[in-house]
């Protein structure tokens, strides 16, 4: 009984340790995984309007920000939301979130954003340009996103940050 | 066997227990990341972004009661920014004692009476260097920088230039002396009309530092209130980490486009740019932030960047470190035992004296 029970204990011991460590060792890494990302930042005339974590998706925002309970709708000059004209944005003022899309109000008229959870990367989904170029251009996450004569930018840097002065 | 058994059972227990315990660590994490935010616009002449972490609904309406109140009393546009309803209502405010300039006293609430005397003792703390007296020359700014505020081009035209230099010509004489304060019945009198107040300088942070105060009153120690992006105050990160500040650069010259990135906890950041509000003339920046002693920016730093104890303070003497030559900043600053980060004009050099821990100089963009 005696010379059993030593092992038995120390066996113990090992498992506890064991669980411990894994699970101290998921508590640690979660704790430092999360200051990683990349970031993008949505700018109009070289102002940042906000930063999304490309990695998880969490907004920085510098500019009004609302958050709306259907998908937006842009018809000519006009944004519709739940059927209903929304004002709420100036030129190079102002954000209006659904879920992962993003509307802001360039020069020329709004311009809807998209984050994809999925690909981790960002595009120009609508926007009003003679030539559409931005729109095109698809989803990125490193080559800037340029529309030009809506004077919006999208500029992707590796520094997550928790505010932006 | 029966003791074996126990054994068994005990050994079953001890696991539980060490599963149960080791998830309640997450547990912990879980609850001081509980965040409580808001965003107000339109107060204090800008954007609020505030977060609070194991806070109650009452702080957030705390906050909010006490930037609607300053909104009211400093804005030097409008007699109401609420409407009828609101507790904030027709309160005498900067907009009304500068309506009587050189007619009458006004009364005002013991809340604005603190701030002007905290204001004018800061003028006096600056050598002049940020006077809430120059609201006429900051006014004759505002709408040139207002009129090109839509267009990528900043550039005024000659007329508009001249016109501009010849409205601050006009502009006499500014003594704060004839600002008279009357402690017993809470007026506020300014006797010559030359002098007109504008707190731009310091109302954002004064009403920062009173948010601060009450935080700490109440314990709440994880924080992050952001006035405006120029005017920041930290708690502690919930994350149990500093708090990372981008700060921008405006140039593009470093890289990553910012100048670097300031890792900090429970202090107050507070920068003066050039960057947002400004026009140009002849290629040269025109911003908003001008010398009080010819009411024309002056041309040190692109950004000046304070770090600090008490928001009220930080935000007047970045203001007034932006119109001083970069020696006799240093020697001010190093005066009031303030950190500092300079983003010089000359070269695009950044002075600072803070450590390689609390600010990490961005690489310069190769080109």
């Amino acid at each position: 009984m005696k010379i059993n029970n030593k092992p038995q204990f120390y066996r113990d011991l090992i498992l506890i340790s064991v669980v411990l460590i894994v699970v101290f060792g998921i508590y640690f890494f979660s704790l430092f995984n999360q200051t990683k990302g990349e970031m993008a930042h949505i700018q109009y005339d070289n102002k940042i309007l906000f930063s999304i974590n490309l990695e998880n998706g969490s907004r920085e925002s510098r500019t009004s920000t609302y958050i709306v309970t259907s998908m937006p709708v842009i018809e000519g000059d006009k944004l519709l939301i739940n059927n209903v004209i929304d004002n709420r944005l100036d030129t190079g003022d102002g954000v209006i979130v659904f879920e992962n899309s993003y509307v802001i109000k360039g020069r020329l008229g709004y311009v809807l954003l998209e984050y994809s959870p999925e690909k981790k990367m960002i595009q120009v989904v609508e926007e009003t340009s003679p030539y559409n170029i931005c729109s095109n251009q698809g989803f990125s996450n490193s080559a800037p996103i340029v529309c030009l004569p809506n004077y919006v930018t999208i500029v992707f840097g590796d520094i997550d940050v928790d505010v932006i002065m | 066997m029966k003791i074996n058994q126990n054994k068994t059972y005990r050994k079953i227990l001890i696991l539980i227990l060490t599963f149960v315990l080791s998830i309640g660590l997450f547990g912990c994490k879980n609850d001081s990341k509980k965040e409580l935010s808001a965003i107000y616009d339109d107060l204090m002449g800008t954007t609020i972004n505030v977060k609070l972490y194991n806070a109650r609904q009452k702080d957030l309406d705390e906050v909010e009661r006490i930037y609607s109140l300053y909104s009211q009393l400093t804005t030097n546009f409008d007699r109401n920014l609420f409407s009828s309803d609101s507790e904030f209502y027709d309160l005498e405010n900067i907009y009304t004692i500068n309506q009587n300039r050189g007619i009458a006293p006004v009364k005002v609430r013991q809340e604005l009476f603190d701030l002007i005397k905290y204001a004018l003792d800061l003028t006096e703390k600056t050598n002049g260097y940020c006077n809430i007296g120059i609201g006429e020359a900051v006014d004759v700014w505002k709408s040139v920088i207002e009129s090109r505020e839509l267009y990528l081009d900043k550039e005024i035209t000659e007329a508009e230039y001249n016109s501009t230099i010849q409205q601050l010509e006009t502009i006499g004489q500014v003594d704060l002396t004839n600002i008279e304060l009357d402690e017993e019945n809470l007026t506020v009198f300014i006797k010559d009309s030359n002098v007109k107040l504008d707190l731009g300088a310091v109302a954002k942070g004064y009403a920062t530092q009173l948010v601060i105060d009450y935080l700490k009153a109440e314990n709440i120690t994880k924080y992050m209130v952001n006035a405006g992006n120029s005017n920041v105050a930290l708690g502690e990160h919930p994350e149990n980490r500093p708090y990372r500040i981008g700060l921008t650069d405006a140039l593009g010259y470093y890289k990553n486009g910012f100048i670097g990135i300031a890792s900090l906890n429970n202090r107050h950041i507070v920068t003066s740019g050039n960057y947002e509000q400004f026009v140009t003339y002849d290629g040269v920046i025109y911003h908003h932030i001008i010398s009080p002693d010819d009411y024309l920016p002056k041309a040190y730093y692109t950004s000046v960047i304070l770090i600090g104890d008490n928001a009220g303070l930080l935000d007047a003497f970045s203001t007034a470190v932006y119109s001083m030559p970069v020696e006799l900043a240093i020697d001010f600053l190093e005066t009031n035992e303030l950190d500092y980060i300079l983003y010089l004009q000359e070269n695009n050099q950044i002075l600072t004296n803070l450590p390689e821990t609390e600010f990490e100089i961005s690489e310069v963009k190769a080109n």
